[in-house]
């Protein structure tokens, strides 16, 4: 049971059954009704979404991007992975959730309608919504409100080994299941409270077959350290032992970047992280990356790697500059392009 | 006591031995100009000095000057409160150097440490704290500092370093160089920690030889690079009146070639490009 310091009610949904089943399922200190989507610190916030639900990608300015449409549910994730961006927005293990899922319904019908053509919509953009689908079963919902839409898949993203909205589905051959991919012993190390790489192939591999959902894999953020080449060369071996024959829409790669401040922010709580040991440097967009020569390597490897076991599917990179993808394609690559390439897979 | 309460007591003025009063800023002390020092000789002290319980937490300029004109006593206020505290405040005008902050934070209590940065206007962290503690207990007791001082800025890098600090801290304020080599030089000292390999000292015995030799410890791959292009250039020269930048953290792949062409000289052009493909070539990052 995911248990809290404190629970935060907004007024606004204080009545609402969601939030009474939500308060029944988690374990908390103190309950405190507040007002507003202001997440105070230290707990769980159960409030609405004033703004938009579905989102275009916030992908950085100037990096290629894959025309992804996001869903905000709120933020925040029960695992406490080191050198995750979410530590710049919340605390670690606070958790937001909004619960006005009529709202969410309506944008995604409203989506629909106003995009011809395909439409990929992901849930893991603002935490690992699969890891807390037991008190707050969004992503069940949103793959059943989509199961009957044209063109339309729904990617849900997470380093948990929790199916359960997948495996219970009506209908999942519209679900993209994805899971954040990194070596055993960085898992260990790094992603405090995830699950094992062993567990999440399991999970890829037990949803695919038994509900024909197609997977993803995003090796994201991937981390240079200690013998890196060999650690992931075993991963893509696991996977393929794991995952052979299995359809697999996408594989992503991102090497570890983060804004400026970030690095102080989590040698704070982590000052033996050891993430930060290499060379960083500021690129167009603002955001402190690898020394670009070193990310191709990286990519380079990554790619072989992968390609050796998954030839037919599309690797792409995730905000990444035009400048690496330009070198790595040996020629232009815009969004739009990755963008096809992407929904092009889809039709497979 | 906080920084925007400061409750001073019934004050009253009063002529005190110079020889019992103690200067809060200790070393750090700013010398007193000529001009003040005639300003006294001629008219006396017009804005009394401010102590508290002897100690001077404001006019340690006016005090240097009477010392130097070799009065026997001082026009003070007392007040009560924290003397650091006080200091800040008094001195809320004008930028504090890091030696003052320091001489001021050294005689903190823990209890009054956040209302002290709240005053000193600056972020509390452990690493300032860290730095302001170094200069109080390493530096300022060494006698022979330095002109040049470092911006808090600096310091709050240096104290990233935690104890490794101590060693580099006075030899970087002696080092000859600017202070913007030498915040280059905090930060890629904070690298070379991060990677595992800092060094014992400081590796050169100017800014620009240390700058050049951290460059080669904390950002190998860049400085490899560098060198390849640097060789290639050198193999490879452009022709007269050509021009090249690159991107020096390689961010940005490529060459910037700047060529100025004539009616006469347009060979230059076929040149640069023979030039430019041997240095690609060569240089397979650019």
């Amino acid at each position: 049971m995911l248990s809290f310091k404190n629970l935060y009610v907004d007024s606004l949904v204080k009545d609402m059954p969601l939030a009474k089943q939500i308060e029944h399922a988690v374990k908390f200190e103190q309950r405190h009704e507040v007002s507003g989507e202001q997440q105070p610190g230290q707990g769980l916030l159960l409030t609405t979404n004033r703004g938009a639900f579905i989102k275009p990608c916030p992908g950085q300015k100037g990096s290629v991007c894959c025309g992804y449409w996001v869903v905000e549910w709120g933020m925040g994730c029960p695992f406490g992975c080191e050198y995750c961006i979410i530590q710049n927005y919340t605390g670690a293990g606070d958790i937001t959730l909004f619960l006005n899922w009529e709202d969410c319904h309506r944008e995604i019908i409203e989506l629909r309608n106003r995009i011809n053509g395909p439409i990929r919509l992901g849930t893991g953009q603002f935490g690992d919504p699969l890891a807390i689908e037991a008190i707050f079963p969004l992503n069940t919902a949103i793959i059943d409100w989509t199961a009957d839409m044209p063109d339309f898949t729904v990617e849900v993203k997470t380093k948990s080994a929790e199916i359960a909205a997948i495996m219970q589905a009506r209908n999942a051959q519209h679900v993209t299941l994805a899971f954040s991919l990194n070596p055993q012993e960085y898992i260990d190390r790094l992603e405090h409270g995830a699950a094992s790489l062993r567990d999440r192939l399991v999970a890829a591999a037990t949803a695919a077959r038994e509900k024909g959902c197609a997977l993803a894999f995003h090796f994201d953020p991937i981390l240079p350290l200690h013998d890196w080449q060999n650690k992931y060369s075993e991963v893509f071996e696991l996977m393929h032992q794991y995952l052979q024959g299995l359809p697999i829409n996408w594989i992503s790669l991102g090497t570890f970047r983060f804004p400026k401040g970030f690095q102080e922010n989590v040698e704070k709580y982590h000052p033996d992280t050891g993430i930060f040991a290499e060379e960083f440097y500021p690129s167009t967009d603002g955001k402190i990356r690898y020394f670009r020569p070193f990310r191709e390597q990286i990519y380079n490897f990554a790619r072989a790697g992968l390609q050796k076991y998954f030839a037919d599917v599309p690797i792409y990179m995730c905000m990444e500059t035009p400048e690496v993808w330009e070198r790595l394609k040996s020629g232009l690559f815009a969004s739009n392009d990755l963008k096809k390439m992407l929904d092009k897979s889809l039709q497979k | 006591m906080s920084c925007n309460k400061l409750e001073f007591g019934i004050m009253k003025i009063f002529e005190a031995p110079i020889n019992e009063l103690k200067p809060l800023l200790g070393a750090a002390m700013r010398p007193s100009d000529e001009l003040l020092v005639r300003s006294i000789e001629d008219n006396g002290v017009l804005q009394p000095l401010v102590v508290c319980n002897n100690i001077v937490c404001d006019g340690h300029r006016r005090l240097a000057a009477l010392k130097s004109l070799g009065k026997s006593t001082a026009s003070c206020i007392e007040v009560a409160g924290s003397p650091a505290l006080l200091f800040l405040q008094l001195n809320s005008h004008r930028e504090l150097t890091a030696f003052e902050l320091a001489a001021a934070y050294a005689s903190v209590g823990s209890q009054d440490s956040s209302a002290f940065f709240s005053c000193a206007r600056t972020p509390e962290s452990p690493q300032l704290q860290l730095a302001l503690r170094i200069i109080a207990g390493k530096i300022m007791g060494h006698g022979d500092l330095p002109e040049q001082q470092l911006p808090l800025n600096v310091w709050r890098e240096l104290g990233h370093l935690n104890e490794d600090i101590g060693r580099f801290a006075l030899p970087l304020l002696h080092l000859p160089g600017t202070v913007s080599e030498k915040r280059s030089i905090a930060t890629l000292l904070r690298q070379a920690q991060r990677k595992g390999c800092l060094p014992e000292v400081l590796p050169g015995t100017n800014a620009t030889e240390v700058l050049g030799n951290l460059q080669q410890i904390a950002q190998p791959r860049r400085s490899s690079v560098l060198e390849k292009f640097t060789r290639a250039l050198e193999q490879n020269p452009l022709p007269a009146g050509v021009s090249v930048k690159i991107d020096q953290t390689f961010s940005q792949p490529g060459m910037q070639l700047t060529i100025n062409l004539t009616r006469r000289n347009c060979e230059r052009l076929l040149q640069t490009k023979t030039a430019a493909e041997a240095i690609f070539a060569a240089v397979e990052e650019l």
